[in-house]
């Protein structure tokens, strides 16, 4: 009796995914071999049955009238504020440029040396003058990661959901990416720790080495304020 | 060109993305609002969009995760709902009668409809992409980042949650009917 009470349990599964047309072939048969004998197993087949042929004949609810111009004159407001902080952005980088200019002239050479590391030369190669005068202000940090490409798919998915950040890659050899952002300081914070938390959803034993050492490479972010 | 294509995309997926709003949010004005932010953010990304999934099934995880992001902004205020994806133990009971026992086929179904929406997110979700959406495990494994295997359990756990949601509703109605 309890052999046969915990077979109908294994059923059960079997009957959902004999809905889904996910119940492996060989099953098939043995299953409707027991709902053809088992009652209280037929019950609930009929059951679930009815369930998922009443949800899947829930018809589309109508799209409210406007809501395709309201997306377009959201989209419209969007482009014109990108623009508009470009340009208040231009604005801040001559700013900078001027301020650090004069500031440089009082303070000799050593001053941006003393913040130079490796990975900081590295993106002041990649992305130039400009970017190394701000390099002051920036965010750096650098993951070791195992498998570059699914953790590259990581970080830009999530950069999906900040629109206000700017994004600048560049593959600098096959083991080593470099992102470049520009992001307020609010921005940033948010974005830094979800990729930490997303980071250690990838890798939950982050202290031990990562597990697929195939493709093993280095991401740097550098994130500038603006 | 690229304006043309992310404005024939946005036309063609409107109706879905609506619609997949509704089914996180459940009120259709902050449905609108998820589609919206929704449409930027795939607006924003298609040059991005790689195609390492089918641009349907991004399309739903923009739309879902732009859903998800509003309850949680909602949560913020009001202290509310606990939307996280736990998984708990559900039973069928062998006594328990049958929902056939109470209502005709046709009021059960309409009654289904209903309480399908009343389940909570983590069930009503993964169902409702399943067999609402018609998509596949694969894709719905996609869309909520789950894994494969938690989202056939998932599906299957919903199906009894819904179920036992409908007899105790039923059972109520019964008693509450036999007692006036």
């Amino acid at each position: 009796m309890k052999m046969n009470m915990k077979n109908c349990q294994d059923y059960l599964l079997k009957i959902s995914q004999y809905l889904d047309n996910d119940l492996p072939s060989e099953d098939v048969g043995d299953l409707e071999n027991h709902l053809s004998t088992c009652r209280s197993c037929k019950r609930k087949f009929l059951e679930l049955k009815l369930l998922t042929s009443s949800i899947k004949s829930i018809p589309r609810e109508d799209m409210p009238p406007g809501l395709f111009f309201k997306v377009r004159k959201r989209i419209q407001e969007r482009k014109e504020q990108k623009r508009s902080y470009f340009i208040r952005w231009g604005t801040v980088l001559s700013l900078s440029l001027l301020i650090l200019l004069v500031f440089s002239s009082y303070y000799k050479p050593n001053f941006f040396e003393t913040s130079q590391d490796s990975s900081q030369r590295l993106a002041q190669k990649n992305f130039g003058q400009e970017m190394k005068i701000l390099t002051l202000e920036q965010t750096r940090k650098s993951y070791e990661v195992a498998s570059l490409q699914e953790f590259s798919n990581i970080l830009e998915n999530l950069l999906l959901d900040f629109p206000e950040i700017s994004m600048k890659k560049e593959i600098i050899d096959k083991n080593s990416t470099s992102y470049l952002l520009l992001a307020s300081k609010q921005d940033s914070e948010k974005f830094l720790s979800d990729l930490e938390k997303r980071f250690n959803l990838l890798y939950p034993a982050a202290t031990s080495p990562p597990q697929l050492s195939k493709d093993p490479g280095i991401i740097y972010i550098y994130i500038y304020e603006k | 060109m690229f304006e043309d294509r992310a404005n024939e995309i946005i036309t063609e997926f409107l109706p879905l993305i609506f619609s997949v709003a509704l089914k996180v949010v459940r009120d259709r004005d902050q449905a609108e609002d998820v589609a919206q932010e929704a449409c930027l953010k795939i607006y924003n990304g298609l040059a991005k969009f790689k195609g390492d999934s089918s641009l349907k099934t991004w399309i739903y995880r923009i739309t879902v995760n732009a859903g998800l992001d509003h309850l949680r902004k909602l949560r913020q205020l009001k202290e509310n709902p606990n939307i996280a994806f736990e998984d708990k133990e559900v039973d069928w009971e062998d006594s328990s009668p049958s929902l056939y026992d109470f209502i005709e086929e046709e009021d059960l179904k309409q009654l289904v409809r209903e309480k399908v929406l009343e389940l909570p997110l983590e069930y009503r979700l993964p169902l409702l992409l399943r067999d609402a959406e018609e998509l596949t495990y694969e894709e719905i494994s996609q869309v909520l980042n789950l894994p494969l295997g938690t989202v056939k359990s998932r599906i299957h756990r919903s199906r009894i949650v819904l179920r036992n949601l409908l007899l105790a509703d039923l059972g109520t109605k019964t008693i509450m009917g036999a007692s006036k």
